[in-house]
């Protein structure tokens, strides 16, 4: 096969050119934001304890106030239907927003491309020093910005393992070189593919990797804001100079070629919109700023719809808009009325598997079960047990008074005692519910079986 | 025309300032392997652990019992991983030695 030794067909590095406008300063203010985020957040205290931290040894996860047990599975579910509609709805809306200012891979290539620019400068300088002999200047702008981009790297690999162990722990463990092995590789591999997806090969992956990249042209109408260059007022291109009056024979575009020099994925959008456009609008800012020196209107690149280029009308609030963000809004509304009611206690019976009945004296028949309770809350509760759904049931717990610590399981043995002729042989469905004694409000309950003797089994 | 959303694949015209980088078919395949099996072996991993418990899984606690939990983790998720990119790697095998609707062998020798 022709070019299966070299992994790039052109091996030209791609030189983005830096743009300053509204979009560039808009993602430099989201990209500030999120980085922040998840650089600061497992430095957070809540309650003596890390206020975000996914405590995988311990099968539990802290979000501030909220405490989630693998069996609040559904929230994690709920949450990621929530983040596909929400993309549907932002994807109808004005296409690729998400690629352009928020997605991981944008903010760091973001952060990382922000460090390369401090050791190698802008654009052109960047170019002539790639091309330039291997001299001191050369070696120590290079091995800076190296140098940097490998501690962020680690730096970001440390964080990423900080929301699983206890951040603080792990720093102590680091410096009296007590890190274990298992944290040190996830911090290495977390790192190294930082290093390589946002220092390396950037927009490649948007262009090569991604999956949304392909399939959100599917999830656009004709109604979607999208970054576009508007043909019937740039053609015919062509450079003049500022003072001659060419309008009359050439379209606004100069041909200045500074949207495709600002492009990071370097794709020209006069040709259309492509797939390999994340929508980071550099060549709006870069042609804004270039109307600007002519004194010609901005918007020759703009966010615009495929209808109101072809003469019709921004339309923004169409069926598929109106219903995305209901469903949207319904979910989240759902959810955080959901996280609010949350049972502060579950409760799980398990049969004993041994027997399905045990027969005491006094014609008394026993059934016995493993009750697990999971209080969910930031403190104490003692349990009381009932049961309903058949009359005449007693149930009896060991020890007595149960105790559930805060945040913790707790097992109970429970035992729920008949006395036979009352309820007919076989099994019946009852429930078993578990109150906190002190705040007799909160209380959760789980149906399970009983087993009674057959009467004719036993010869009666 | 903007007729060519998401399928417009003709690149930069000659005269372009600079030449577009793009990854040769050998690096498109070993990154349509290795991303999409390492997305869905990240959400293979939560759906498994999130309804079970390392620790409870016979083999862990029988051949592994001087791993800790974290390992446990971990090497779920490169089973997953490895799985998911077996899974990929024949994908893309198959999609690269068919042969196209009219007859000729896709992507090979030409």
């Amino acid at each position: 096969m022709d070019g299966t030794k070299s992994l790039y067909v052109a091996a030209e590095k791609i030189h983005a050119r830096e743009v300053d406008g509204i979009f560039d300063r808009f993602r430099d203010g989201s990209a500030a934001l999120l980085l922040g985020i998840y650089y600061f957040l497992p430095w957070l205290t809540w309650d003596d304890r890390q206020a975000v931290l996914f405590d995988l040894p311990a099968r539990k996860f802290f979000i501030f106030g909220l405490t989630f047990w693998p069996q609040d599975f559904f929230y994690l579910a709920w949450l990621l239907i929530i983040a596909a509609i929400g993309l549907f709805f932002f994807t109808a809306l004005a296409g690729r927003l998400w690629c352009g200012y928020a997605c991981p891979q944008t903010v760091w290539t973001w952060a990382f491309v922000r460090v390369e620019r401090l050791f190698e400068g802008h654009r052109s300088r960047r170019i002539k020093l790639d091309k330039a002999p291997w001299t001191t200047e050369k070696v120590l702008r290079k091995g800076g910005k190296q140098l940097v981009w490998i501690l962020l790297a680690i730096w970001t690999g440390f964080i990423f393992v900080g929301y699983f162990t206890p951040v603080r722990e792990l720093s102590r463990e680091i410096m009296v070189l007590g890190i274990s092995p298992w944290e040190s590789f996830w911090i290495l591999f977390y790192g190294f593919a930082t290093y390589g997806n946002a220092g390396i090969m950037r927009e490649q992956v948007c262009k090569y990797m991604c999956p949304y990249a392909r399939f959100q042209s599917a999830m656009f109408d004709r109604d979607s804001l999208i970054v576009s260059y508007d043909r019937a007022r740039g053609e015919p291109r062509g450079s003049r100079s500022r003072k001659s009056d060419a309008s009359k024979i050439l379209g606004d575009c100069i041909e200045c070629t500074l949207c495709v020099q600002a492009c990071p994925t370097g794709i020209d959008i006069r040709n259309g919109l492509q797939y390999e456009c994340i929508a980071c609008a550099a060549c709006i800012d870069a042609c804004d700023s270039v109307m600007d020196k002519m004194g010609y209107p901005r918007g020759l690149v703009r966010y615009t719809t495929e209808n109101a280029l072809e003469g019709g009308k921004v339309r923004l609030f169409r069926p598929r808009i109106v219903i995305y963000g209901c469903v949207l809004l319904i979910l989240l509304v759902g959810l955080t009325g959901a996280l609010l009611n949350r049972h502060e206690l579950r409760i799980d019976v398990l049969r004993d598997r041994n027997a399905l009945y045990r027969e005491l004296p006094a014609n008394r028949i026993e059934n016995v079960y493993t009750v697990k309770v999971i209080n969910k809350s930031e403190r104490k509760h003692v349990l009381e047990f009932e049961v309903s759904g058949l009359d005449g049931l007693t149930v009896l717990t060991l020890p007595d008074n149960v105790e559930a610590p805060a945040g913790e399981l707790t097992t109970v043995s429970a035992r729920i005692q008949a006395t036979t002729g009352i309820i007919p042989g076989g099994g019946h469905t009852l429930q078993m519910k578990v109150r906190s004694k002190n705040s007799p409000d909160i209380h959760a309950s789980t149906d399970t079986r009983f087993f009674m003797p057959d009467s004719t089994s036993r010869g009666e | 025309m903007t007729t060519g959303i998401g399928k417009n694949d003709q690149g930069l015209p000659e005269d372009a300032p600079r030449a577009w980088l793009r990854w040769s078919r050998h690096a498109q395949n070993i990154a349509a392997i290795l991303w999409p099996s390492f997305l869905t072996a990240a959400v293979a991993t939560g759906l498994f652990f999130g309804l079970i418990d390392p620790r409870d899984l016979d083999i862990v606690s029988t051949a592994f019992t001087e791993f800790p939990v974290e390992a446990g983790y971990a090497i779920g998720f490169f089973f997953f991983w490895g799985i998911c990119a077996l899974s990929s790697l024949i994908s893309v095998f198959l999609i690269r030695t068919s042969r196209r609707p009219d007859g000729t062998p896709r992507g090979a020798h030409h």
